[in-house]
């Protein structure tokens, strides 16, 4: 069964479909992608997970493997399986179709001959995963030799191991994905080791041995010449190259930017790694006897297998007594000692099958496959152990052998991992699953094939207000081309349905915030067992801690970003919660480097995108809101004077000046372009001039400060036709002008408009004693001046009764539309500020990727981070203690992996024998007045209240006036609360959430205390 | 709900010793609104001027930085005239130790020794170069006029 041969050529790439992944791998790593043909061998969970990851990453062909009969235990974690083709179907044919389905990109084959030299072949890189050892060494044997890459994977319940090999001189063309450093330099020595001092903000991030280059040195502007120049470092801001004492001077300027190297590395034979233990990666550091005993224990259920024929059985205490056995004749070193407890728990549970183990293993293993095609990353070097032990049950080895035991069911792969008790619990389980993008859709896989909210009592709230669009089908396997524009909740629902008719799930498209939260109310999530969140913005993700925090709920959190992923798991009572710690804040752009003095991409791609916000949304939203809305002009008067004439200037500006036909649309980007990048500048440099010197004597002109060039326009320039056609079109489709498509006309037209000469301003210097103060601006003297030209304006506007029905386009940034001129726009306006300032410029996909601030996103990296979720779930509802959670973060780039221990709750001390943690909180039922609020704490808690407050609203202050404090001490807190925020009680809540600054009563020692839980009916 | 409890103790602290330079109270008694005066420096063209501006407190502050505008006129080549915004280098150097006092010592301190050399006004950070008498006397014309 195959489809017919396609004509041999090079596709060209879907940008729109693999957005994401292109910011995450770049075009070049792609085109290598989209050549290479892969065959997997085995197509349970593990497999199929492979497949997935590659086939929507959009590898050339994948070609399926697997005549065994399809088993009721596969359905454990293979999505793609029916219990109807238990029995009946091979496992390769069985999943076809569906993984055809994935992407019409990549050619999909089943084959059902033998495993022929010659097959093999045809393939650049070869996957086994869960095969016998003998056939992996075997099948390696002729890889190696035959330059085809190499990876073998397995799971076993809660272990995997992960093998590769990409032969011998394998090239790594970029080692961690990573932007080369770039660094702006303050000096250079004239020295036998020239010394290259850099910026005080940016520390190296150089090694003895890295190379760099230089560009826009001056003075030493031979540097710009050299071909890469091997470093020493010496300091963190401080590196030396070679010889500089015969080069002139350095006066100024320049940067020096790390060249990425190319690595070579050589790949052994599995034979010679197990024989040697050599070439073991870590991947944990923390666990020290784990490669160890794996590499040993691996070997020794494949032993036991070939000689019973069959693996060890589910928690049987001989079999595994067996595998102990073969496993002390297989370690290496004399002085190794072998764990037969982890040798016990990978023997009780090898016929095991746990989708998370599948997901994570699947997940690095097609990240493997895509580094051997392409070169993009590190591979891992070359045998690797993953275990996630801590989530079996504690009491394993004293359960009995029947809790383990398959029952015919498809869930039989996880009841020999963790037993049927567990994995009724799980069936039974509510919980409330937030997003259903990338990562949400691969929790609901996890979640159907775990058979979570399966039971009489489970369910699974899902909720997601986008749709779905075609740059996340690359991600979010759920969805298909034909479901573009469907709500993804109730998509990625009806799909799960499919591989688990027994899941129950509700969708929902309510976003989660405060304005739902009639929705999601108490009873909502009292009914919740825990949340797991699969959102894309910290602000949600904000909203959800405090909700779990609040209810008591547990909370699993993860995130990625390209290759890196993250995941946190936060239990009441135990851990600290996610708003606990926080990332750094991101630096923002100074504004007067955004207004004036750019120099990075970055800063015009930035100043770009305001432009357009103002041009074509801020102006429209501006007349719009005068034109509809009759208090409008009123609610101006309460904003900054100078903030309202502006305003008041650009509404004239739109309404009086409007386009009536393309031509004027046209005439109008000239203009504008005119005023942006030849006008400005003039300006800036009339007040700037070239060879002016700062305060303390450098020239103004240098380090970050670039001196600007203006543009004068050239219709024959291609970027400056660019912007024309944009930002006219962007214009007309504010006014509802039909646009001119022929790029000539609108060249012969651009070239025709007439462009007022350019007079830079001056600051009038007073020359007498007697002259009015000069002002930089053409305001008559008086401070009513700006409220007197507000009038004048605003009697020359048309009265909005006057343009009933009129209304100008606000136009929304859409980056995801390729057509509708917003990147355009934004792109051509920033490369030509790049050129006024000599920045180099970037091309659509970069802008794209920063004015739209896309984050770039892998299936690989995404599987993997839902799989050590679900891991921590499983752990979570066992109650386990704090040292048995892990929080990671990983990079399959480079690739690193770190599992750490949550940060446990921190407790807070009011005084000896009180103590309380941010999952604590005082509750005061019914309503009462503050005076007696203050009283109750004073009573009963010892506490002084000296502030309380609600949200942002302060209800009592000990420093409040006496009138306005008497008056308060009387109101019960629900009014006092309506009356000062001046909003209703929310009507869905019968509860508010009052903060407390306090003293001791006795000590008068200020003290932190919870909050309180204020139920007021 | 960490940004609510910091920010009653910011403004306790605020009110209970305030520097002799400077006030500041909540707009309709929301912690994350307010307005602050600062008087201007002696031996500055600014000199017996109370300087009026709005302070923002984002939800996420201490994470973020406040945002400050001016809400009385000023000639300054650090402040844009037309909205009052300010560029200081406290805010894209912000720290989450920092506090809302220390935001108000730094406009304070931009007002003593204004910065031409990151303009946001650069026609009057041009005058400020190359004419400071000139500068001062504008400055001064506006701070009695408009910052009494």
């Amino acid at each position: 069964m195959s489809k017919p041969m396609d004509v041999e050529q090079e596709p060209k790439i879907d940008d729109a479909l693999y957005s994401r992944q292109l910011y995450a791998l770049s075009h070049e790593t792609m085109k290598k992608i989209t050549s290479t043909s892969v065959l997997v061998v085995g197509l349970q969970g593990l497999g199929i997970e492979i497949v997935k990851d590659l086939s929507l990453a959009g590898v050339k062909s994948v070609t399926l493997y697997d005549k065994e009969l399809v088993e009721i235990k596969d359905l454990s974690s293979q999505f793609y399986f029916s219990p109807e083709q238990v029995g009946k179907v091979g496992r390769a044919d069985a999943c076809f179709q569906k993984v055809v389905d994935l992407n019409n990109y990549v050619r999909i084959d089943v084959h059902n001959g033998e495993l022929s030299d010659e097959f093999l072949k045809k393939f650049n890189v070869v996957v086994l995963a869960n095969q016998p050892l003998a056939l992996q060494l075997k099948v390696n044997e002729f890889c190696h030799a035959n330059k085809i890459h190499f990876i073998s994977v397995e799971t076993r319940g809660v272990f995997g191991q992960l093998f590769n090999d990409f032969g011998e001189q394998f090239t790594i063309t970029d080692t961690n994905g990573e932007n080369p450093n770039a660094y702006m330099i303050s000096s250079i020595s004239q020295d036998k080791e020239g010394i290259v001092t850099v910026v005080e903000e940016q520390k190296l991030q150089l090694l003895d041995g890295d190379l760099v280059t230089f560009k826009e040195v001056n003075g030493m502007s031979a540097l710009n010449d050299l071909p890469p120049q091997k470093i020493k470092t010496i300091s963190p801001l401080t590196f030396s190259i070679g010889d500089t004492t015969n080069l002139p001077p350095y006066t100024s300027g320049g940067y020096v930017t790390e060249v990425k190297q190319p690595k070579v590395v050589d790949f052994k034979p599995l034979k010679n790694i197990l024989e040697s233990g050599e070439n073991i990666f870590i991947t944990d550091d923390f666990k020290f006897t784990q490669p160890t005993n794996l590499l040993a224990g691996f070997q020794a259920i494949h032993k036991f297998a070939e000689k019973n024929k069959h693996m060890p059985r589910p928690h049987n205490k001989e079999d595994a007594n067996a595998v102990i056995e073969i496993a002390k004749g297989l370690l290496k070193k004399p002085d190794d000692e072998l764990d037969e407890k982890m040798i016990t728990q990978l023997s009780f549970g090898a016929q095991g099958d746990i989708v998370p183990m599948q997901a994570i293993l699947g997940g690095i293993t097609a990240q493997e496959v895509l580094k051997a095609c392409s070169g993009k990353f590190t591979p891992i070097h070359q045998l690797a152990f993953f275990d996630s032990v801590e989530c079996l049950p504690e009491d394993l080895e004293t359960l009995p052998e029947e809790e383990f035991q398959p029952i015919g069911s498809r869930y039989d792969g996880q009841i020999i991992t963790f037993g049927k008790t567990l994995q009724n619990k799980i069936e039974n389980l509510n919980y409330f699953l937030v997003g259903a993008g990338a990562i949400g859709c691969e929790m609901l896989k996890n979640f159907a094939m775990m058979g979570l909210g399966a039971g009489p009592k489970g369910l699974v709230h899902v909720t997601d207000m986008d749709t779905i669009e075609k740059s996340n089908l690359n991600r979010q396997f759920l969805f298909r081309s034909s479901d573009i524009q469907q709500l993804k909740s109730q998509t990625a629902a009806n799909a799960v349905r499919v591989m688990n008719p027994d899941l129950n799930v509700k969708a929902y498209s309510l976003r989660v915030g405060p304005d739902t939260e009639s929705h999601y109310n108490e009873e909502f999530f009292n009914s919740l067992d825990g949340v797991c969140n699969a959102l894309d913005n910290v602000e949600a993700r904000l909203y959800m801690d405090s909700q779990c925090v609040y209810y008591g709920k547990p909370l699993l959190e993860s995130g990625t970003l390209g290759t890196k992923g993250n995941t946190q798991v936060v239990v009441p009572h135990l851990t600290e919660s996610y708003s606990s710690s926080r990332d750094p804040p991101e630096k923002g752009i100074p504004v007067c480097t955004l207004h004036n003095f750019p120099n990075a991409i970055e800063h015009t791609i930035q100043w770009a995108r305001d432009t357009f916000e103002g041009l074509f949304k801020n102006n429209a939203d501006n007349v719009n809101s005068y034109l509809t809305n009759p208090a409008y002009v009123q609610s101006l008067k309460t904003q900054n004077p100078f903030v309202r004439l502006e305003t008041l200037a650009s509404i004239k500006a739109s309404l009086m000046d409007r386009p009536l036909d393309f031509n004027q649309c046209i005439a109008w980007a000239r203009l504008k372009f005119e005023e942006y990048f030849n006008n400005n500048i003039e300006q800036l440099l009339y007040n700037f001039p070239k060879d002016m010197v700062t305060t303390t004597g450098t020239p103004f002109w240098s380090g970050p400060k670039r001196a600007p060039t203006p543009l004068k326009f050239d219709v024959e320039n291609p970027l400056h036709l660019e912007f024309i056609v944009a930002a006219a079109n962007l214009r007309a489709f504010n006014y509802g002008i039909k646009a001119e498509t022929n790029i000539e006309v609108i060249q012969k037209q651009a070239a025709n408009v007439i462009v007022p000469d350019f007079t830079p301003k001056k600051v009038k210097i007073q020359t007498s004693e007697n002259e009015p103060a000069p002002s930089s601006n053409t305001q008559q003297a008086g401070g009513d001046a700006e409220d007197d030209q507000c009038d004048t304006i605003l009697s020359q506007l048309p009265q909005p009764s006057e343009m009933a029905g009129y209304k100008i386009n606000s136009i929304q940034f859409e980056k995801d539309d390729d057509t509708n001129h917003h990147i355009d726009f934004i792109t051509a306006t920033s490369n030509l500020r790049a050129t006024n300032y000599a920045i180099s410029p970037a091309d659509k996909h970069k802008t794209k990727g920063i004015a739209g601030k896309i984050i770039p996103a892998l299936v690989t990296t995404t599987a993997v981070v839902a799989g050590f979720v679900c891991i921590e779930l499983i752990k979570v509802i066992q109650n386990k203690a704090l040292e048995k959670y892990k929080s990671t973060f990983m990079n399959l780039g480079i690739p690193f992996f770190g599992f750490v221990e949550p940060i446990a709750a921190p407790k807070n001390k009011i005084r000896e024998g009180w103590t309380w943690t941010l999952w604590d909180r005082f509750d005061v039922d019914g309503d009462i007045t503050l005076k007696e609020f203050l009283d109750l704490f004073e009573k009963k808690h010892g506490l002084d209240i000296s502030m309380l407050s609600c949200k942002v609203t302060l209800l009592y202050a000990l420093f409040t006036d006496k009138k306005t404090k008497e008056e308060r001490l009387k109101m019960k807190i629900s009014q006092l609360y309506e009356t000062l925020s001046k909003k209703p009680l929310p009507k869905d809540k019968k509860y508010l959430l009052l903060e407390i600054c306090c003293n001791d009563t006795e000590t008068g020692d200020d003290v932190d205390v919870p909050s309180v839980r204020y139920k007021y009916n | 709900m960490a940004a609510h409890k910091r920010l009653q103790k910011e403004i306790t602290d605020m009110l209970k010793t305030p520097p002799s330079w400077c006030s500041a109270h909540l707009v309709d008694d929301n912690l994350q609104k307010w307005k602050a005066t600062v008087q201007g420096p002696e031996g500055s063209p600014f000199e017996k001027g109370v300087f009026s501006m709005d302070i923002d407190i984002p939800a996420d502050y201490p994470f973020k930085p406040p945002t400050l505008k001016f809400t009385t006129k000023i000639y300054h080549p650090n402040i844009k005239t037309s909205d009052g915004a300010i560029c200081a280098e406290v805010f894209s150097t912000w720290s989450p130790q920092l506090k809302i006092l220390d935001v108000l010592t730094t406009i304070r301190s931009i007002l003593t020794d204004p910065n031409p050399d990151n303009p946001l006004e650069t026609e009057i950070a041009q005058q400020f170069k190359t004419d400071r008498n000139a500068f001062n006397k504008t400055a001064k014309e506006w701070t009695k006029k408009y910052a009494k």
